[in-house]
């Protein structure tokens, strides 16, 4: 058994923009205030801006799950959106003002 | 309600095409795709600004969105029954019930990964291969740490040489694809030659790997992924029998596309099963016509082609439409048909060389542990589906009510083609017999307030 790498760092998202350009959009996740671009979905945003431990947990079983597909196939990147639940983050466009909510079994957050 | 002569359900390559062909020949024509963007998968973000930096056969993609610009062309509207006469009740982006009553409908909803039920894949930080494309094309993003792809198929190997291009750390790629035999190189490769493009694509992608420092594994087998409440490292076995761990944040996947074929399957329109592809391919005629009269169907949602067939597909489709609603006769649908009925022929015979190359690996769920989750949603692994079916559950609709296998938000997406693989194993049927769950209206969970909206459509439904 070899192990090549030192362990991967602990706590930061997945992915990173490209350009350093600042988004325009404002939302807002769990009552912290985020910048999004235009174009971006609920899932793109969350998967640049937090832990991919930290995006819900499942209703059937408690563990973490994280966007999986972005392609609107998998339900495993379900959030609320202004008050809807179960809503699918990568098929949603970001919107000035809207309320994102993490999904925790519950009520219990992280 | 609108009564358009064609509705097509899905904005990608052959859904974009189909509405231009069938615009062109005077038909009113109206589209609803579920994502707030055309283009699909293979065009995604195709209509950004920064498209460009993919490459010219991506740049298509943008001209191809230009052209489909049109009135009554929906995006985040999703089609969530349709009806046998191609009525079809969807929802809009403010969550409104709508009702299109077409004379022709086609379906054009693609593909999507094919599911890989393996150790730790349930795990947050493993994601599809076509997900992290989808970031790059259409939110111009890349991985932020340390990425290892792991799987087969034509897409890992263009994902890599893309995510190296733009500069992303990649820490390995572990390919499961198995040693091409030259028996099966020899027979596929004379049809592969008629698309010398397209092969010299796949050596570009190899040669650009080649000279990157990213760790290549070749033929890895028995891969799993630890982590606590993330992925943090795969282990496999390469392919001179030593055990390996990688260290990584980002784990992508990756084993073939499949059709995305739940409208069809609502239709319940008939499907065969394609062994070469190991997927269901709806039955189609060369037009694109289902078992259904006045149904049709087109691109990689009816068997996987690839994108230039998809193209000819929606085109094909979209003539013959015309024809039958009288826009054109036999002999003008004939004339413009033949290029692209030709087109498609020559892309659909490059197809044997990538199917024999790039058979199902990490996906097969014959082969995986018993306490392997194979559904998702609902929490049911391999194990559970064996016993079920040692109880006396036969089909793929026994098991869902045994197990709730399927029956989660999914409705079976990510479970079906392995529920039916370990039911061929366990009782000696093949998976064409076997065949997938009933797929039921809606086709994906909406809330209740939301239909109750249209009490006329709650009444016709109920009825």
């Amino acid at each position: 058994m070899t192990q090549q790498n030192k362990p991967a760092s602990s706590h930061f998202p997945l992915y990173r923009l490209l350009s350093d350009a600042p988004g325009g959009i404002v939302v807002d996740l769990d009552g912290e205030q985020l910048a999004a671009h235009s174009h971006e979905t609920v899932a793109s945003l969350m998967l640049r801006q937090i832990d991919p431990g930290q995006f819900r947990r499942s209703a059937v079983s408690g563990e973490p799950r994280a966007p999986l597909c972005m392609m609107g196939v998998c339900f495993e990147c379900l959030v609320e959106i202004d008050g809807q639940r179960n809503e699918q983050a990568c098929l949603v466009r970001v919107r000035s003002g809207m309320t994102i909510r993490r999904q925790f079994p519950r009520g219990e957050r992280q | 309600m609108s009564a358009p002569d064609l509705l097509i359900v899905g904005g990608g390559a052959a859904g974009l095409s189909a509405a231009i062909i069938a615009r062109e020949l005077g038909l009113s024509v109206e589209l609803l795709d579920e994502r707030p963007a055309f283009g699909g998968n293979y065009f995604a973000g195709a209509g950004n600004p920064s498209a460009g930096r993919l490459g010219e056969g991506y740049a298509q993609g943008a001209d191809l969105l230009r052209k489909a610009n049109g009135p009554r062309m929906h995006n985040g509207a999703f089609a969530w029954r349709i009806e046998p006469d191609g009525k079809t009740y969807f929802i809009d982006p403010a969550s409104k019930v709508g009702r299109i009553s077409p004379r022709r409908l086609l379906i054009a909803t693609g593909a999507q990964e094919r599911p890989v039920p393996i150790p730790g894949a349930l795990l947050p930080g493993v994601m599809y291969a076509g997900a992290a494309q989808l970031m790059l094309k259409t939110f111009g993003s890349i991985p932020a740490g340390r990425a290892v792809l792991v799987g087969s198929g034509p897409l890992l190997l263009l994902l890599a040489k893309q995510l190296l291009g733009q500069g992303a750390a990649l820490a390995a790629m572990i390919e499961t694809t198995p040693r091409a035999g030259l028996l099966t190189t020899a027979r596929s490769l004379p049809s592969a030659l008629k698309v010398p493009a397209l092969l010299s694509e796949g050596l570009s992608f190899r040669s650009a790997l080649r000279k990157s420092s990213m760790a290549w594994h070749r033929q890895a087998s028995g891969i799993f992924i630890s982590g606590r409440d993330k992925a943090g490292s795969v282990t496999f076995t390469d392919r001179h029998g030593r055990r390996h761990t990688i260290m990584a944040d980002l784990i992508l996947l990756h084993d073939g596309v499949i059709p995305n074929d739940h409208v069809a399957r609502q239709l319940k329109c008939k499907e065969t099963w394609n062994p070469r592809q190991h997927c269901f391919n709806t039955t189609v005629d060369q037009w694109g016509e289902t078992s259904r009269k006045g149904i049709f169907a087109a691109g990689d949602c009816t068997g996987i082609w690839g994108v230039e067939a998809a193209r000819r597909s929606g085109e094909i489709a979209a003539i013959e439409i015309a024809r039958q609603l009288g826009f054109i006769n036999a002999d003008e649908r004939d004339r413009r048909a033949a290029e692209p009925l030709r087109q498609r022929a020559r892309q659909v015979a490059f197809r044997p060389f990538v199917e024999t190359h790039f058979p199902p690996t990490l996906s097969r769920a014959e082969f995986a542990h018993d306490d392997t989750v194979i559904c998702r949603c609902e929490t049911v692994t391999a194990g559970e589906i064996r016993l079920a079916i040692r109880q006396g559950a036969s089909g793929p609709d026994q098991l869902k009510s045994f197990t709730r296998c399927g029956m989660g938000p999914c409705q079976g997406r990510s479970c079906a083609m392995a529920v039916a693989e370990i039911l061929a194993s366990e009782t000696g049927q093949s998976i064409g017999e076997i065949g997938r769950h009933d797929i039921r209206a809606p086709l994906k969970p909406l809330p209740l307030g939301q239909i109750a909206t249209v009490r006329d459509a709650v009444e016709e439904i109920v009825a």
